[in-house]
């Protein structure tokens, strides 16, 4: 109930839109990095364990600064973990939102899939961080209908993106900016080549882009 | 019947998530978690050799840069014998000091460096070439084993310090 009223809290209040065409691209990490940790939305009253296997997804997202206003500074790398295994959170966060101003009806979200953590990618010649104050995100998945003119109705993945705070190996990891989610759309894939070599706070990881998969839709900033 | 098999069930699914919650390494000292990996033995029996195991289990928090049992292959043939000999103590806890940085510091962390001071007192150099984290000229090829006094990178060549 809790986390209800927070989702419908969140984006009845009038976000400000900033559209991109950030990409959330599938990878084949080199070595599969599994572990638990411990998570808690903002609205929650404790943390909850999850396993996570991955780097699945990599994508660069424009970062969002929230420092009583909104404002976007670079992008910011993130690694995203699947979510393994029979979680409670899988239906705890099981709820409905309403975004008016976008989706103009209620979204029934589903269970969170994805950890996404910021990383640091590796370049050639040096790093790129990204914002120091990144929040780690929870990725949750929902559809969204969208009525054509022929009356019929097509459905499109999405995936919101909440911050969330984390604890692991007593380390916590705060929301720095707990205004920010982002919106991502499932595209059309497209074969990706090449590969990306990461430092996140489970290590060093070296993953194979196989291909694009999300678009980054909108950063909700509220 | 049933009741058995759903026990037995139970037991094993709490089994498997403890295990898998488990780090492993977080409990056990930077000596300890390279004694349980086959990996650094020849590290491990350096650092003995060298009268080192208790200074690196205590309360503070280290960073080791540790080379595999393949890193100390690579160096010249009978190198490793030479410096485990007692008469050559002093080199031997030079070298492997030039692996510890003191303070508990992550990739992450370790990637915004230039150079860091070792313990044995001078600095070993830090860069990113080619997506590699390099550490003088060794690539760090594991990162963040966390452990209770500090953390291990995995690196695939033996530092030397410059005479």
């Amino acid at each position: 109930m809790q986390n209800y009223r927070l989702l419908i809290s969140l984006l009845l209040l009038h976000p400000a839109i900033a559209y991109c065409s950030d990409h959330a691209s599938l990878v084949r990490p080199t070595e599969l990095f599994q572990h638990s940790i411990e998570v808690k939305l903002a609205s929650d009253s404790d943390y909850e364990t999850i396993s996570i296997a991955g780097p699945r997804l990599y994508s660069q997202f424009r970062t969002c600064e929230f420092e009583g206003q909104s404002s976007s500074i670079g992008t910011t790398p993130y690694n995203w973990y699947k979510i393994i295994g029979d979680q409670k959170s899988a239906n705890r966060i099981v709820s409905s939102i309403s975004d008016r101003k976008r989706y103009g009806k209620k979204i029934k979200l589903g269970r969170p899939s994805y950890l996404l953590t910021p990383a640091t990618a590796l370049g050639d010649a040096g790093t790129e961080s990204g914002s120091k104050s990144a929040n780690l995100m929870l990725a949750i998945e929902f559809l969204s209908r969208t009525a054509a003119t022929s009356g019929l109705t097509t459905e499109t993945k999405h995936f919101l993106c909440l911050p969330v705070m984390q604890r692991h190996h007593d380390e916590i990891y705060p929301i720095h900016s707990p205004a920010c989610e982002y919106v991502l759309r499932k595209v059309k894939s497209k074969p990706l080549q090449g590969k990306i070599n990461t430092i996140d706070q489970f290590g060093i990881h070296q993953a194979h882009f196989l291909s694009s998969m999300y678009t980054l839709e909108s950063s909700l900033v509220r | 019947m049933k009741r058995i098999v759903a026990v037995f069930c139970l037991v094993l699914a709490v089994g498997i998530a403890t295990a898998y919650a488990g780090c492993g390494t977080c409990d056990k000292s930077v000596v300890n978690a390279a004694k349980h990996n086959d990996n650094f033995k020849t590290l491990v029996a350096a650092v003995e050799a060298a009268g080192l195991a208790d200074a690196l289990s205590g309360d503070d928090q280290v960073t080791v840069f540790a080379p595999t049992n393949d890193a100390f292959s690579n160096l010249p043939e009978g190198a490793v014998a030479e410096l485990l000999k007692p008469e050559n103590k002093d080199q031997l806890v030079k070298v492997l000091t030039y692996h510890v940085v003191p303070g508990r510091v992550k990739a992450k962390d370790v990637v915004k460096l230039s150079s860091a001071k070792t313990l044995e007192g001078s600095d070993i150099d830090i860069s990113v070439e080619n997506g590699k984290v390099k550490v003088n000229n060794a690539e760090v090829i594991k990162a963040d084993i966390p452990c209770k006094n500090g953390v291990i990178h995995v690196i695939d060549a033996v530092l030397l310090p410059k005479a």
